[in-house]
């Protein structure tokens, strides 16, 4: 799976992260019970803090895409497409609102305007 | 993207890749057949030259038939394998293996009867340090060959990025930080050579056990281990590419392949076929010069590596891993990222 983050992007590298794994969810290039790298071996290769990994497979495992299981790292338990490529589309949506300045609050206002 | 088809020209590896392991095989059989010449005073008459699963001596010859005996085992093996190393054009794997293999026999065969100096009895010779010993040489002398005869001596591309028509890149920005990391295409569950390397080692022990000869089979149960254990390794391997290159680890953690960014010129993507281009399956010299760790037929990254020959991984997705090399092998060589192609 490709990893992609950018230090000069407003998003927190953390989301970016954890984009990558929701993106290869998403087009089911990581399948279910497939181990991703470990953090500090993602964190190795992207220069990135180790501590900035695990953030982002915390993240990943609350939204129920992977499983944290000691001594055997993080485990993709549900395929999700849908899911994943909504909350891919989301991080994407955060950010671009970032540029604008617009803030979380207010993308929630206009979701639920929208909706 | 459809990957291109077909077979490139196979390119004549150098003279010295079929002469080095040929002067070694001719080393292994003279010198071995001058070494015990030098000690025929000193030999049993008759020597011992074969014996049974317990490690008993159960054959004798005379010193002659020995010689001529050796001589021929320890030739005419292994020159038949670098024939048909010359025939296929794949003498840079079994140029080593051919070599390996002359310095397996000529320690087994003249190593067993140089051993048994100052034996009155030649039934009370032993075979079982000489055939340690044997292992090693052949082990040693494959080992040292293969690294003597594997480089190619393709001249370095000039500095740079020189991509291919096609070649696939990322389009992300250029404070983006890439890597790809991924495993190696398994084409049956890696618990098959892990449950008959087990069958064929614990056998091999149970024969040891069995005959009393422990010692003599121990051996044998290290190498289905080591060969069976490296299958396992290999098929388990996951493979990483970032700004320091690409790397291949057995099961995360042996060492299969290192190729630093800086030896890599580009990475595109060829359908090949492991038994058809490489003779068979995991980390083997292909027929055209190339190497490579190839577990299933199908889409391949290619390497094309600076002075050296090209390097064959069977990734998952082998058009997102070349994308992310050549990325990081234009930032690598200060090509700007401007010719994205996806």
């Amino acid at each position: 799976m490709l990893w992609q983050v950018d230090p000069a992007s407003p998003q927190p590298l953390y989301e970016q992260l954890a984009s990558s794994v929701r993106r290869a969810v998403a087009d089911e290039t990581v399948t279910i019970g497939e181990r991703l790298p470990s953090a500090r071996d993602v964190a190795a290769s992207l220069d990135v803090n180790p501590h900035t990994v695990l953030r982002a497979y915390q993240l990943l495992r609350d939204e129920g895409l992977i499983e944290l299981r000691r001594g055997r790292g993080a485990i993709v338990t549900a395929s999700h497409p849908g899911r994943g490529r909504v909350a891919a589309l989301v991080s994407e949506l955060v950010a671009e609102a970032s540029r604008v300045g617009l803030g979380r609050d207010d993308l929630a206002r206009l979701i639920r305007k929208g909706a | 993207m459809p990957a291109p088809r077909g077979h490139q020209p196979a390119e004549p590896a150098p003279a010295h890749v079929t002469l080095v392991p040929l002067a070694v095989i001719v080393a292994c059989a003279v010198g071995g057949a001058a070494l015990l010449w030098s000690v025929r005073d000193q030999l049993p008459a008759p020597i011992a030259i074969h014996w049974d699963a317990a490690g008993h001596a159960d054959g004798f010859s005379t010193l002659t038939e020995v010689i001529m005996g050796g001589l021929l085992f320890t030739a005419v093996m292994p020159l038949a394998l670098l024939g048909l190393g010359l025939a296929m054009r794949q003498t840079r794997v079994l140029g080593p293996v051919s070599g390996g293999l002359a310095a397996f026999i000529s320690v087994l065969m003249f190593g067993g009867a140089f051993a048994q100096r100052g034996i009155a009895d030649p039934s009370s010779a032993g075979i079982d340090r000489t055939l340690w010993l044997a292992y090693a040489a052949g082990i040693l002398v494959g080992v040292s060959l293969w690294l003597v005869t594997r480089r190619r001596t393709r001249p370095a591309a000039d500095p740079g990025l020189s991509l291919p028509p096609g070649a696939p890149v990322l389009g992300t920005s250029a404070t983006a930080k890439v890597a790809w990391t991924g495993t190696l295409r398994r084409p049956v569950n890696t618990l098959v050579p892990l449950g008959l390397g087990g069958v064929l080692v614990l056998g091999s022990v149970a024969l040891g056990v069995v005959t009393g000869a422990l010692a003599l089979w121990l051996p044998t149960a290290g190498i289905f281990a080591a060969v069976f254990g490296f299958l396992y390794a290999t098929m388990a391997a996951r493979v990483t590419v970032d700004a320091r290159g690409v790397r291949a680890r057995g099961l995360g953690v042996v060492p299969l392949a290192t190729i630093p960014l800086s030896a890599i010129e580009n990475a595109t993507i060829k359908r090949v076929d492991p038994l058809g281009d490489f003779g068979g399956w995991g980390l083997r010299g292909g027929f055209d010069g190339s190497w490579g760790i190839v577990t299933a037929a199908g889409d391949a990254l290619r390497l094309e590596r600076a002075g050296d020959s090209p390097y064959y991984l069977t990734v998952t997705d082998a058009v997102a891993a070349a994308a992310a090399v050549n990325t990081l092998v234009g930032r690598h060589s200060g090509v700007t990222e401007d010719k994205s192609t996806q």
